[in-house]
């Protein structure tokens, strides 16, 4: 079969196709040949900012091509195989193996063993290790990047942090040791830890450390943002533009990585943001903006950028999302003029006390406020988030969550007629790397069991849905989340008993994953247990910008129940403004 | 209100009726042409698609009816600017009334490159029309095993050198020009060359058959 009857033999032959609209031009000579891999299947990864970010900056470069490559769906990785083809990028139908670069972008853990299927695929070896010169540069980046320690062995290189000055840094660095004489790969490997924020596994390793600081676009005003973006061939999850307002978070939430890894807090102008929304708008032609951040009500220019952007987007019938709009910002007039559909709430936890531990600084108050904002808007369908599981949490704590149902139903019944719809979703808690949580134990899959079905008897309420995660994807993300180098055969093995695209349920195979620690003799519920908050963690040696001092700090205080204010009411000194200047607002 | 003709080609061809509305509206909107949208919470570019074409299949004749004032030659020319080389834009027509193409169109030429179809198969395969009936193999995903009497569908099949034309019906009596192609391959021996291409759409009118782009010329609204 030729590669055309391939493309029309698979479900979704545009996945494959390739020549989107402001792909890569590939007439350049003598170009450095970067391809990007999306772990994930093409409607998944093309929804990635990142991946947009980086290979138009990469790509605008004079003598860069950036390519992309997404994780095959089965019929189309056994249609090339049984080809005999290897997987190729997508733009040229290179295959991976030829670039001189390619780059995975690693968005969280349970795409692992998608690396290890898109590298067998491509006839690549797994390991850094088996790799000579004849094969590309294995890299990898992403927010996994926080704790990278377990697919470590398996790259060349690691990128940690933001990516838009780092990358492009990092592919020079290559073009000018390949245009030294003689080439060395592993000189160029040891070479590149020059660069803030490369990591290689091969010479930084557990037996002899070095700290590697995460890399951080100091002024995001003028980060790169294009607004020519290449325009996916088919629908994908996430089909609109994005434009981010700010990086970083001044909420300090406890069990939140992304509020701690994205620090310092560095804000875009308003009219900068208006004239990137429109720029995209007009440049790549999608009718909807998502204007990006972890939290959009905490962004100072916010009213600023919805005026400046009122009259380009009514006359041209773009629509703007705003997403990561915390309950005590919930302002009912920003939302005046959309649709009156559901609302989503994340409380996170079920009482004051809890909500202290984990320092969501929502109160009760601030519930009924947005509730009251909300009803009066018209709304009447609510989705809230909840986390089970989190350090002190009790039965009381489970019981809250009922509470709060119900005090929003007697809120609504007071303010108006008709029924109220209420879905409740409660995730299982996963401690995570560079939170004040990193030490501590997560519940067993008992506890999980026992926990969700007593919540289940507390919500069976009318017209109140609730929903909740498998625990055992749960475990594993805090397994891999805070795992270290002996993790790598645990993947490896897994992969090869038939573990890929574990992020989606129709593929996740627990009893796989647990036959796979089993026969590498690894014990997977010691990654999850408590640890000493005195001694070095895997992932120590990563230098986020906010200081271990810090992180232990506000453990300490979680047990006590105390809150810390958010860093808008004055600097909490977590130590990211080493960086540069952090949350610094522009008065005009 | 204008009717755009557009050719479907190269990774285009592997896109869906659906998600070529999409790209579009996304032109349109790169190219900031003015349009109707529908009212409501959820507005929508007021467009009209003629029949779906298979995925897989390329076209020098697809059509688009647009709500706009915008003058046709504009239109076209900024539309061009800013499309997929894959949806080029070909020729613009302004109308008074919607002429509503998907529900008017009946039939539409294929064309597909063979290679050693020799000249008796050659008559074989254009005399096959006028026959009551013609059962071929016929799979498709849902029945890989079927079978389908193709005559209701077939208008006509001739030979350009090696290219084969098939006039075929869509909507009530398709039948789908590349598993057509594909059987006769089989059955007489012959093989196919790269991708199938719709050339033209057909409507019928006083129970003759008219060309689209003639049907657009007669309508047209002149200046």
């Amino acid at each position: 079969m030729d590669f055309n009857q391939i493309l029309l033999s698979v479900d979704k032959p545009a996945r494959y196709a390739g020549g989107e609209y402001n792909s890569a031009n590939l007439d350049k000579e003598n170009a450095t040949r970067f391809c990007i891999c999306m772990p994930d299947l093409y409607e998944v990864g093309m929804s990635n900012l990142g991946l947009k970010l980086l290979y138009h900056r990469l790509n605008d470069e004079e003598k860069v091509i950036c390519e992309r490559c997404f994780a095959p769906a089965d019929d189309f990785a056994k249609a090339i195989t049984e080809a005999g083809l290897p997987l190729m990028s997508l733009e040229s139908k290179t295959p991976l193996k030829n670039f001189d670069m390619v780059g995975f972008s690693i968005q969280y853990e349970m795409l692992y063993t998608n690396v290890l299927y898109m590298l067998d695929l491509a006839k690549i070896p797994f390991y850094a290790k088996d790799r000579g010169e004849e094969y590309p540069i294995i890299v990898s980046g992403g927010p996994s990047a926080v704790n990278p320690e377990p697919y470590a062995e398996f790259m060349d290189l690691i990128m940690v942090g933001e990516g838009e000055e780092m990358l492009p840094a990092l592919v020079a660095l290559y073009r000018e040791h390949k245009e030294r004489e003689h080439f060395d790969k592993w000189e160029f490997i040891r070479d590149a830890q020059k660069i803030e924020g490369i990591y290689a596994p091969m010479f930084n390793t557990p037996e002899n450390r070095k700290t590697v600081r995460k890399a951080v676009v100091k002024d995001f005003d003028n980060c790169y943002y294009p607004t020519a973006q290449i325009i996916p061939a088919i629908e994908i999850v996430h089909d609109r533009a994005m434009v981010e307002l700010f990086r970083g978070c001044a909420n300090g939430c406890r069990f939140c990585q992304a509020g701690f890894y994205y620090r310092p807090i560095r804000y875009r102008k308003g009219e900068t943001v208006a004239k990137l929304c429109c720029g995209v708008a007009l440049d790549s032609g999608f009718d909807e903006i998502s204007l990006g951040s972890l939290s959009t009500g905490d962004y100072p220019y916010l009213e600023e950028t919805l005026t400046q952007l009122k009259p380009f987007v009514s006359k041209r019938r773009i629509s703007l999302a705003l997403p990561s709009l915390r309950l005590d910002s919930f302002k009912g007039d920003f939302v005046e003029s959309s649709r009156k559909n559901s609302l989503t709430f994340a409380p996170e936890a079920g009482t004051q006390r809890l909500r202290n531990v984990i320092n969501k600084n929502v109160t009760e108050e601030n519930i009924e406020t947005a509730m009251r904002a909300a009803f009066s808007q018209g709304y009447n369908s609510i989705k809230l988030y909840f986390m089970m599981g989190l350090p002190t949490e009790t039965d009381e704590d489970l019981e809250g969550i009922a509470q709060v149902v119900k005090k929003i139903r007697w809120i609504f019944s007071s303010m108006r007629k008709g029924a109220l719809n209420i879905s409740v979703s409660c995730a299982v808690f996963v401690p995570k790397p560079l939170t004040p949580f990193q030490w501590v134990p997560q519940i067993s899959l008992e506890e999980v069991e026992r926990r969700q079905n007593f919540l289940r008897e507390k919500l069976k309420i009318k017209n109140v849905a609730f929903h909740y995660h498998d625990g055992k994807t749960s475990f594993l993300e805090a397994v891999f989340a805070r795992g270290d180098r002996k993790l790598a055969k645990v993947i490896e093995k897994a992969y090869q008993l038939g573990a890929k695209f574990d992020g989606w349920t129709e593929y996740f195979d627990y009893d796989r994953w647990m036959q796979a620690f089993d026969l590498c003799g690894v014990d997977a519920k010691s990654y999850v247990a408590e640890r000493d908050i005195d001694k070095p963690l895997p992932w120590s040696f990563i230098d986020c910008g906010v200081s271990e001092r810090f992180l232990k700090a506000e453990y300490k205080k979680s047990l006590l129940a105390q809150s810390t204010p958010s860093c808008l009411v004055n600097c909490q000194g977590c130590g990211a403004s080493s960086y540069c200047k952090c949350n610094e607002v522009d008065d005009k | 209100m204008i009717i755009l003709k557009y050719h479907k080609k190269d990774a285009y061809t592997y896109l869906s009726h659906i998600d070529v509305l999409r790209h579009l509206t996304r032109t349109i909107r790169r190219a900031d042409l003015t349009v109707s949208f529908s009212q409501g919470f959820n507005p929508h570019m007021l467009l009209n698609m003629s029949v779906p074409l298979p995925l897989g299949h390329a076209s020098t004749a697809e059509y688009v009816t647009i709500q706009t004032d915008m003058d046709e030659k504009e239109f076209l020319e900024r539309f061009n600017q800013k499309a997929p080389k894959g949806l080029f834009g070909l020729d613009a027509v302004k109308t008074e009334k919607n002429p509503n193409l998907a529900g008017k169109v009946l039939y539409c030429d294929y064309a597909i490159q063979t290679e050693g179809v020799s000249s008796q198969a050659k008559e074989e395969i254009e005399a096959i029309p006028s026959k009551s009936e013609y059962v071929i193999p016929y799979p498709t995903r849902k029945a890989p095993e079927g079978e389908k009497n193709v005559i209701p569908g077939v208008l006509a099949m001739w030979f350009e050198g090696d290219i084969l034309n098939v006039r075929a019906g869509v909507g009530q009596a398709t039948v789908r020009a590349d598993i057509l192609s594909q059987s006769l391959a089989k059955i007489f021996g012959f093989t196919l060359k790269g991708e199938v291409c719709r050339t033209k759409q057909y409507l019928v009118e006083n129970g003759e058959l008219i060309e689209v782009d003639i049907f657009l010329k007669k309508l047209r609204v002149e200046k």
